[in-house]
């Protein structure tokens, strides 16, 4: 099965998927009318087109809790003929402390989000791995000092009491 | 002191909300899930609170014009021409309410005379009927029924119209039934309505939330805008019932009379709500639109439900309501949704509480949360089947 990206979104069970409710694979396959087995195989489809890259929990730790120190950086890169920014994108992409690459227009090339357990391991990152390589022209680092919103959750904010009336007009 | 004494004989006479002993029941429970809410369980979109704080932080804390900002009278012109087909001038032929519920009550009150009669299609919101009470009119329901879909057909209005037929109210798609009619079909309820010489006032509330087909406005046919009052409002689509705001629009002259009333009793719709109006108007329609498609995938749901467990459901094509047949549990309408709630725990609104021909069904609002939708269906399975049993 391959997707562009508009058949991709018109499908179902990426409907479900993207509409964020945590269902469980027994749980869509009713919603859909489809057999359990059918969403399995569906998603393990998705995954083999590539589409479905995997899942990750969204934790809200307090920040001494999380043990993990992320910055941004902004990178300079030269381009390459034939490659452009790919070859190096990549190659930056790679290593385990990078959780996002992006290739932004504007000032500079690479915005790369990075983690590590501490100040010093990330910036001994920077320092070591990712301003050496040849081809990085210059990095500029932002640490994160506190998070408000992640991936379309807000932190800090407690749900809302339902009041909501139990039989209205 | 028998205070009673002191009320109007009309109001005396009316009947209690079959919604509200319901909830009083409801209200006592724990742990209920209910299909019972009549509203989105959407929370307002941010953007549109944003610009109510807004307004607030700048200020706007006066009275409007009586028919309301002009900014939000213009962008409720461009709106209903973009979506509707239908065009109002701003300056005098919109004026800006507290919801439709008050729209309907000054437009009951500006043009009902004592024992004029109003046709209205039953099952329907609760306070139609009612509310042409108050007026001192007199209620003429015209049954819908579930092998037209609930639909209203010029042929039931024909059966029930009587001489002394003034008004023609209509809920399209409807509460509680999720009825709805096709343009063919309101075609020939305005032809009825052109040779009865009647003036239409169309509740229009649920018209974002038509799911196949498309919404057709009685209004935007040719020679209908002269003679309806064209309501509408925020609630429904927009996921705004708590702010209380909605517009009626319409010739400038009865739009005149219906502001007479209006400003002697209401004055104006709250400022803020007008604010968070114009928003919703000018960038609300991706929010809208998600969540239109969230209750399509839920209605698809709970009816497909529904038929498995043996209560029969028509397709709404529009609104967030499911309209069940129960009478195949040998149980009436009441019976059932109090059996329910007891035995299961799932509150769904008896169909009579929305007239008389609303007998042996029973509404079920599917703006709620899949699992808790999930959950509701194989308690009302679980419930189905114990009465059967039974039998």
């Amino acid at each position: 099965m391959d997707f562009c990206e508009t058949d991709a979104l018109m499908n179902p069970l990426i409907k479900l998927l993207l509409e964020g409710g945590g269902l469980s694979t027994a749980q869509m396959a009713q919603v859909l009318n489809l057999t359990e087995a059918e969403v399995n195989r569906q998603l393990d489809q998705f995954k083999k087109d590539r589409l479905l890259l995997g899942w990750r929990p969204v934790l809200n730790l307090a920040e001494e809790d999380a043990g993990v120190v992320r910055a941004v950086i902004e990178v300079k890169i030269t381009p390459e003929r034939g490659g452009g920014f790919n070859r190096l994108a990549e190659r930056i992409s790679r290593f385990d402390e990078v959780e996002s690459c992006y290739l932004m227009s504007g000032g500079y090339d690479l915005l790369v989000f990075v983690n590590g357990s501490s100040l010093q391991k990330v910036a001994g990152f920077v320092s070591e791995k990712l301003s050496t390589i040849e081809g990085v022209l210059s990095t500029a680092t932002h640490f994160l000092l506190r998070t408000y919103k992640e991936q379309g959750f807000l932190l800090d904010v407690k749900a809302a009491e339902n009041d909501r009336l139990k039989v209205a007009p | 002191m028998d205070t009673n004494r002191f009320i109007a004989r009309h109001v005396i006479d009316l009947p209690k909300s079959g919604i509200r002993d319901f909830f009083e029941v409801v209200s006592k429970m724990q742990d209920v899930i209910s299909l019972g809410i009549g509203e989105p369980d959407f929370d307002t979109p941010w953007h549109i609170r944003e610009a109510a704080i807004y307004a607030l932080e700048k200020g706007k804390t006066h009275y409007t014009s009586n028919l309301g900002l002009i900014e939000l009278r213009r962008a409720i012109n461009r709106y209903v021409e973009k979506n509707f087909g239908i065009s109002y001038r701003p300056e005098d032929e919109i004026l800006v309410t507290v919801g439709v519920s008050e729209a309907l009550d000054i437009a009951f009150r500006a043009l009902v005379n004592p024992g004029d009669k109003v046709m209205f299609h039953q099952p329907c919101y609760v306070s139609y009927h009612p509310s042409i009470t108050l007026t001192h009119g007199m209620a003429v329901p015209v049954p819908t029924y579930a092998k037209d879909n609930f639909a209203l057909t010029a042929g039931a209005l024909r059966a029930a119209w009587q001489p002394g037929c003034k008004l023609l109210m209509l809920n399209l798609p409807c509460n509680p039934t999720g009825g709805t009619c096709d343009r063919k079909q309101i075609e020939a309820i305005a032809k009825f309505a052109v040779e009865k010489d009647l003036l239409v006032l169309s509740d229009e509330i649920y018209s974002e939330l038509t799911f196949e087909g498309g919404h057709v406005s009685i209004a935007g046919l040719p020679g209908m805008k002269e003679r309806t009052v064209f309501l509408h409002g925020f609630s429904k689509a927009f996921a705004m019932t708590g702010w209380r705001i909605g517009y009626a629009c319409g010739p400038a002259t009865l739009v005149e009379a219906m502001m007479k009333v209006h400003q002697y009793s209401m004055m104006c719709a709250s400022i803020i709500s007008q604010e968070g109006a114009i928003e919703a108007l000018v960038r609300g329609e991706d929010a809208m639109k998600a969540m239109r498609e969230q209750y399509q995938r839920r209605r698809d749901f709970i009816v497909r439900r529904f038929n498995e467990i043996g209560l029969k459901c028509h397709l709404p094509r529009g609104s967030f309501y499911a309209f069940p047949d129960v009478s195949k549990t040998g149980l009436n309408e009441k019976d059932f949704a109090l059996g329910l709630l007891q035995a299961e725990k799932v509150a769904m609104v008896p169909g009579t509480a929305f007239g008389e021909n609303g007998a042996g069904f029973c509404r079920a609002c599917f703006a709620t949360g899949y699992d808790q939708l999930i959950e509701a269906a194989d308690r009302i399975e679980r419930h189905v089947q114990k009465l059967a049993a039974k039998r």
